[in-house]
């Protein structure tokens, strides 16, 4: 009963935050300076009638209210709306760009989480040590450097080594399947490797943190006086108790992969959501940005509601 | 489709007499900021416009215009003719051509497209508004003459209609039913093995819109026979990346490379020449007369003694590395015979510190000058790559006693902080000038009173200004005379003050030849990949 109150409420809390943020994605787009129309109608040729044109076909000559329950309609319909950009639905230009994107900032965040869990992991074994001391300074390292820097030292490191650029070698005449898909992990090496870096250490310092909080408990305590060696307390005893703040961090760290990574797509022109958001950014595209940031909304908020219950699972106290 | 796609290029390939190796296709490299328009979209209705290099390479137009004089040569259209009244104008075209799909192409394709855009100038078409100024109708007497008619004299029909893109009308004209709504959400694109169907010297056979379009040779095409069996474009997210696939020799060519570049690419064995500018880079001194705040920005003599105190040989030295001219005039070198000889205004700091002080502008305190008792300290607009250029303008304005200080904004922003409140709120701009056709006309518009709110970048509104715009868009002689008359008017004036004219820095490799190396036109020019910029292009040996 008590675990069917926690679950439903939630759900509510999740159906609740979606809701907030729609509104908000719709808010927030308009408040920039500059529209699509005034974007659109700036070019060579252009003329107030391309103007008034355009407004009408994106609907912007409607109130701003109107507006609104317009895009909220639609939404209940299924329908993202139509790309201000490419006159194209939003849904079918986010899927091609979530198709490329998911492959490359997936396996790079679950790379980063292994990486990341292990260092922690190691870091405390050796706590104290020489080991600790490099392990925790390298990690901070690559949480600090900017990702989009690292992604360009990477592109002049691997240049005619790796492939630096796009998501696969288009001039490949007749490639058979295993080729391409060889050519397309090709071309995710070195994109992935920055992105991993750049993840990685955040998951290594807050594993490392909350390893070193589970430590001072006292039934580690017990558990070294009953005679477990150093590595049976961390494998039994604390991490298991760790791995709260983690699975938080890890949700996260899920959910956001549908955002893409804007900085590395951009860097190696890799055709996923994260470059459509910029792109859509610079063309005030709002169909497109609204569509974009609700698929990343529903997704962090779906992935928290999971960590919800996994919680649940590894503790059943948290229901008190 | 891909396979398809590939496998005609290899056909065609085959069918030349060379092999079927990837070597054979020329590989291209653009930064997809640098595109007018959507990069790889072939929809001119549709965003910006469409990939406006890519459209002009498969829909062909009745006229081109050589370089570098600029002179209209014959293309679909061999030869024209027009009233004595300046109304109706007559183009013989080539006899049996054909579309890439076989069909063909005649008159009626012509009228067709002029007709459709007409009916729809004020809706789906409005981007084409400008080119069908007091047009009236198109027609097609025969398969091989067209006829436009016109209510007023125009000056510029050449470089207008007759610089429009034609339109297979058995392609286009579904989505042209009704409304035209259908027109902005057309999908141009290959499908099921079919290339894209086209009337210029190379057809598209693949194409992901952001990432990479596909040009094969087009067997239809009219006009000489292109020595390269086909060319591929690949869209960079940043130019540093497409650099260093350029010198890894993942790509063959690239246009718009940065300054900083050109040493490097030279040292490694690249071509690299610099051609003349197509576009210029502008400081907008706000002329509204009713500027709410600072309104000794109005003062010619202000405007006079910023001009003298902007430092154009080291924005060309530093900024572009010496890959720039210093600005004059508004038409940038590429325009040739429009542009008057009016030399780049001097830098004397000297000269403006005594027009200021007779002005009456004393220095205050921390040595700026003050105007109405408030110091002569201004905010420019500026984008994110405006930096460099600000510290040598900031440094020059200083000696002066003026104070400027930065705000960048993105693109879109900055017009609209420009253009807020009617032109009356901004002091100063930094913008490069968007690229329009080879013919005066689009850059005189921007400063025309009608552009404002559109794509007026200064605000500049002048009754005289506007009186002579309208002269040279109708007369029939003299008008590169009214043209010069008009660059006079903003040089005098000063809506904007242009500072350089970056070159056209196109890079390729030395394994490829038969790019124009002329320094008076870029082969490569981004915006204007034009048929005949790449119809002499093979590799050497």
């Amino acid at each position: 009963m008590v675990r069917a109150r926690y679950v439903l409420e939630r759900a509510a809390f999740a159906l609740l935050t979606a809701f907030v943020a729609v509104t908000l994605n719709f808010v927030l787009f308009r408040a920039l300076p500059g529209t699509a129309v005034s974007n659109l109608a700036g070019v060579p040729g252009a003329s107030a009638a391309l103007q008034h044109a355009l407004a009408h076909e994106f609907g912007l000559d409607k109130s701003t209210w109107q507006q609104y329950i317009d895009y909220l309609s639609q939404l209940f319909h299924g329908n993202l709306g139509v790309s201000f950009d490419n006159r194209q639905p939003v849904a079918a230009n986010l899927a091609a760009a979530l198709g490329n994107t998911v492959p490359l900032v997936g396996l790079a965040t679950i790379v980063a989480i292994l990486l990341g869990v292990l260092t922690g992991l190691v870091s405390v074994w050796r706590r104290g040590t020489w080991l600790d001391q490099v392990n925790t300074n390298i990690a901070i390292a690559f949480f600090a450097f900017p990702v989009q820097w690292l992604g360009l030292m990477l592109v002049i490191l691997f240049a005619g080594v790796l492939p630096t650029n796009g998501m696969e070698n288009d001039f490949l005449i007749n490639p058979s399947f295993a080729t391409h898909i060889g050519d397309v992990m090709t071309h995710m090496v070195v994109p992935g490797v920055t992105l991993a870096l750049g993840l990685y250490g955040g998951f290594a310092l807050i594993v490392r943190s909350a390893l070193l909080d589970t430590l001072s408990e006292d039934y580690i305590l017990t558990a070294r006086a009953k005679g477990l060696s150093r590595w049976g307390v961390l494998r039994r005893h604390a991490l298991p108790n760790a791995m709260l703040p983690t699975t938080t961090l890890i949700a996260l760290s899920l959910g956001q992969i549908v955002a893409g990574s804007i900085l590395v797509e951009t860097v190696f022109s890799w055709p996923g959501i994260g470059r459509a958001i910029y792109q859509a950014v610079l063309d005030r595209d709002y169909p497109t940005l609204q569509g974009a940031f609700l698929i990343l909304t529903l997704s962090v908020v779906a992935c928290n509601f999971i960590a919800d219950l996994v919680y649940l699972k590894l503790d059943p106290r948290i229901t008190g | 489709m891909r396979l398809l796609a590939l496998a005609a290029v290899a056909v065609l390939l085959s069918g030349c007499g060379a092999s079927s190796s990837p070597s054979r296709v020329l590989r291209i490299g653009i930064v997809a900021s640098a595109v007018v328009g959507h990069s790889g979209v072939l929809n001119p209705f549709s965003g910006v416009g469409g990939d406006y290099g890519a459209i002009n390479t498969i829909y062909p137009s009745l006229v081109l215009f050589d370089v570098p004089a600029l002179n209209p040569v014959p293309y679909v259209a061999t030869s024209w003719t027009v009233s004595r009244d300046g109304l109706t104008w007559t183009f013989r075209l080539r006899p049996n051509m054909r579309w890439s799909d076989g069909q063909p192409l005649t008159a009626r394709d012509v009228a067709w497209t002029l007709t459709t855009l007409l009916k729809f100038k004020n809706g789906v078409a409005a981007g084409f508004a400008s080119n069908l100024g007091h047009l009236v109708s198109a027609s097609a007497p025969n398969a091989t003459t067209v006829v436009l008619r016109y209510n007023a004299p125009v000056s510029n029909v050449l470089a207008e209609a007759g610089s429009v893109q034609i339109f297979p009308e058995h392609v286009w004209a579904r989505a042209a039913a009704g409304n035209g709504s259908g027109l902005p959400s057309f999908v141009n694109a290959p499908a099921a093995g079919h290339p894209v169907v086209s009337g210029g010297p190379f057809t598209v056979t693949e194409l992901k819109p952001n990432q990479f379009v596909l040009f094969a040779r087009n067997p239809y095409y009219f006009g000489p026979r292109p020595a390269l069996a086909g060319f591929g474009i690949q869209y960079f997210g940043t130019s540093d990346a497409m650099i260093t696939a350029l010198k890894a020799g993942q790509i063959d060519a690239a246009p718009g490379i940065p300054p900083t570049a050109v040493s490097s690419l030279r040292a490694s064995g690249f071509v690299v020449p610099d051609a003349l500018a197509l576009t210029e880079d502008d400081l907008f001194i706000n002329p509204t007369p009713g500027k709410l705040s600072h309104r000794e920005l109005l003062d010619p003599r202000v405007r006079e003694a910023i001009d003298m105190a902007v430092d154009r040989q080291q924005i060309v030295n530093v900024v572009y590395l010496g890959h720039a001219q210093p600005g004059s005039v508004i038409e940038p070198p590429a325009f040739g015979k429009w542009r008057p000889s009016i030399p780049s205004p001097a830098f004397d700091p000297a000269a403006a510190n005594r027009l200021l002080d007779a002005a009456g502008y004393k220095r205050g305190p921390g040595g700026v000058r003050l105007a109405d008792g408030h110091p002569m300290t201004y905010q420019v607009l500026g984008t994110p790559d405006s930096d460099r250029e600000f510290a040598i303008i900031q440094s020059g304005l200083q000696r002066i006693g003026i104070n400027v200080i930065l705000r960048t904004l993105d693109p879109p922003a900055e017009f609209a902080a420009i253009s807020a409140n009617g032109y009356r709120n901004y002091d100063l701009a930094l913008r490069a000038i968007p690229v329009g056709p080879l013919d005066p006309d689009f850059n005189l518009s921007v400063y025309a009173c009608f552009t404002r709110g559109i794509y007026n970048w200064s605000g500049f509104c002048n009754p005289t200004y506007d009186r002579l715009y309208r002269q040279q868009e109708s007369v029939t002689s003299g008008r590169v005379r009214i043209v010069t008359e008009m660059q006079r008017i903003l040089y005098d004036q000063r809506p904007a003050l242009v500072l350089a004219y970056p070159d056209e820095l196109n890079a390729w490799s030395k394994h490829w030849t038969g790019f124009a190396e002329s320094p008076a036109f870029a082969t490569l020019s981004v915006p204007y990949m034009a048929p005949y910029n790449l119809t002499g292009v093979h590799r050497t040996g």
